[in-house]
């Protein structure tokens, strides 16, 4: 009787201890979102801003910065992978002194498994907000993908066309507004031109001109950012266009 | 038996810790730790930055946890709080937007909404022209953000309220001076809003001042300062050239700085300067660039040994001026060749230009007002006359 009671009581120690493996053994698909941060104010050319996920360092970005250095005519995409949730995400006056620095905007994000996100830190003189753009599409081999947001406070309402075509889709952005992506042809030295409305002619005037390849297959975010007038009348806050290939 | 009792028991408290193990992380003492807050209402409808605005509500500060509160993503200084409510200044450069109550531990944190908030933008006066009144005079505010109600603004001189005349409220507001209105600051605000204020004075000029000489009185009457600048500056404006202007130059002091003198000095005030775009940096320059140019007209004002009244002179009068050929080329010059200031009228107003051998100035200057200085007179001009050489 004693041998049975200690083997039934060795079994259950045996079961009681190999059920605390947890999920270790059990594969299962973890929950992820992907994270890509850029600061559009043209306040910090030749500074920065420190990124606080959660009022935790995440990073810092200068202008025009998308953590993969700076943008210039365009550069690839640096996501980050991040736990799926709600975040509060803020950006902060000076990376320089972060013992004094101060939060400029915060906003609450919900990042959602196997999404692609982009938070951009957005500068009206001084007038700070931060936005975020889902960046998912469907690839389209054929074609590339673009589309535009307007981070520019006084450009107003702009579209686009590519050398004298106009991009379906991409048209009546202003300030804060993103457009969808947009199929357009492949080209390796395409005229890509952000163009306005005089409101006192009506005539049509181009604002920018870049020109980047277009692959099929690849998507971009066109990023419209600066001033058509710094206040300060310094030229590396001059309205541009930096374009970020994201996939 | 007893062993087996007693082995059973053992056994049993071993397997409840393990069970007890297998409880995972999912509870989380500081998650749990964290209650919602909940944001009810708002003090305030609407609010302008600077001013302070209370959120009511519920769980808005958790013992030692953090709390923080922004306005459409604009964190605002938190200057009270308790656990039902939260009272924070409005942060500048913030827009209308939703009020977001955060309660954090590290980087856990709870977040409530509470309703928008309507941030009127902040009240500002730009400038105003004329840059010097007398009390009674109406100015003409140039403005941003006021209300287009004008019972809903408030401005103040000195801490006197201005009476508002007219305006629009969207770019321009007319205010009177009260009239012992004296030189001082302009504050404003408008709705409930915090006091906003100009960084400089606004300069109110007075009838009569107690000083004995004209270059006194060029110290403080605010119409003066560009003059009481060519007088008290020249020497130093006019650089290594000054000994050679500085016969002309004294001349002229000698009556500006002398109580005693018997004179008429004609001087134009700084609105005609300003309003040709020539404020203090560029009146100095010119000086610089220019000495030789100063010195005469400034002696050329000076009609010695009369002190005339606007109602003593009439279109056509010719009066003697103190510039004369022999002042310029002394002891050389002809004294009878003297620079004459001859007086017109137009439509009622006088006005003054200066005859010489070689011609006259033009335009004639009109005529403004006077000031007494003991046996001196200055008459106000509004403009500069300009020079005749010898």
């Amino acid at each position: 009787m004693k041998r049975y009671l200690q083997l039934i009581a060795g079994y259950m120690v045996v079961i009681g201890m190999t059920s605390c493996q947890k999920d270790a053994n059990m594969p299962q698909k973890l929950a992820v979102s992907y994270l890509m941060i850029y600061n559009g104010g043209a306040n910090y050319f030749g500074a920065s801003s420190m990124v606080l996920v959660n009022n935790q360092f995440y990073g810092s970005r200068s202008y025009n910065d998308n953590g993969a250095g700076l943008v210039g005519a365009f550069n690839f995409s640096r996501y980050s992978r991040i736990d799926t949730g709600l975040y509060r995400i803020a950006f902060t006056d000076t990376a320089q002194a972060p013992e004094n620095a101060k939060k400029v905007t915060e906003s609450l994000f919900d990042l959602q498994d196997d999404r692609h996100y982009t938070i951009y830190l957005l500068d009206s003189l001084g007038f700070y907000g931060s936005m975020y753009t889902k960046d998912d599409v469907d690839k389209d081999p054929v074609n590339a993908k673009i589309r535009l947001i307007n981070l520019s406070p006084d450009a107003g309402a702009v579209y686009c066309k590519i050398d004298t075509m106009s991009v379906g889709g991409i048209e009546d952005i202003s300030y804060r507004q993103v457009s969808g992506y947009s199929p357009v042809r492949p080209d390796t030295k395409p005229g890509i031109r952000i163009m306005y409305r005089d409101k006192n002619t009506g005539m049509e005037q181009q604002l920018v001109r870049k020109s980047f390849v277009l692959e099929a297959g690849k998507c971009y975010t066109m990023i419209l950012r600066g001033y058509k007038s710094p206040a300060d009348g310094n030229v590396n806050k001059t309205i541009n266009l930096s374009t970020i290939t994201n996939f | 038996m007893q062993f087996a009792s007693i082995f059973n028991c053992r056994m049993l408290a071993v397997l409840i810790v393990f069970f007890a193990a297998c409880k995972k992380d999912k509870v989380s003492g500081v998650d749990a730790a964290i209650l919602q807050p909940v944001v009810e209402k708002l003090s305030r409808a609407y609010v302008q930055a600077g001013e302070k605005v209370t959120v009511y509500g519920r769980n808005l500060s958790q013992g030692s946890l953090q709390t923080e509160v922004t306005i459409n993503g604009r964190v605002a200084e938190i200057v009270g709080i308790t656990s039902d409510s939260i009272e924070v200044r409005v942060p500048s450069k913030v827009s209308t937007g939703q009020v977001l109550v955060t309660v954090s531990l590290g980087d856990r944190f709870k977040s409530g909404y509470g309703p928008s908030i309507e941030v009127k933008p902040t009240p500002h006066i730009k400038n105003f022209w004329p840059l010097y009144a007398y009390g009674g005079d109406e100015v003409i505010l140039r403005v941003e953000n006021f209300s287009r109600d004008n019972a809903e603004n408030r401005i103040v001189l000195n801490g006197e309220p201005l009476a508002i005349t007219g305006g629009n409220g969207s770019d321009t507001i007319l205010v009177r001076l009260p009239a012992g209105a004296v030189t001082g600051v302009l504050r404003w605000n408008s709705y409930s809003g915090p006091v906003q204020e100009m960084d400089s004075a606004f300069r109110v000029r007075q009838a009569s001042y107690p000083v004995a000489t004209v270059g006194e009185w060029l110290r403080v009457d605010p119409a003066f300062s560009l003059m009481d600048t060519l007088v008290r500056g020249y020497p130093q404006l006019a650089g290594s050239n000054y000994d050679i202007y500085a016969p002309i130059y004294n001349t002229a002091l000698g009556y500006i700085n002398e109580a005693s003198r018997t004179y008429t000095i004609f001087l134009p005030a700084d609105e005609a300067y300003y309003r040709n775009g020539i404020y203090l940096n560029k009146f100095i320059e010119n000086i610089k660039g220019k000495p030789y140019a100063y010195h005469g007209p400034l002696a050329a004002a000076i009609l010695p040994d009369v002190q005339l009244s606007i109602g003593d002179i009439h279109g056509g009068d010719e009066y003697n001026t103190l510039y004369s050929e022999q002042l310029v080329y002394y002891p050389l010059g002809d004294p009878t060749h003297v620079l004459k200031m001859q007086v017109s009228e137009v439509g009622g107003e006088k006005y003054v230009n200066f005859l010489g051998i070689w011609g006259e100035t033009n335009p004639p200057v009109k005529i403004l007002r006077e000031h007494t200085v003991g046996n001196a007179r200055i008459i106000e001009t509004d403009g500069d006359m300009g020079i005749i050489y010898f």
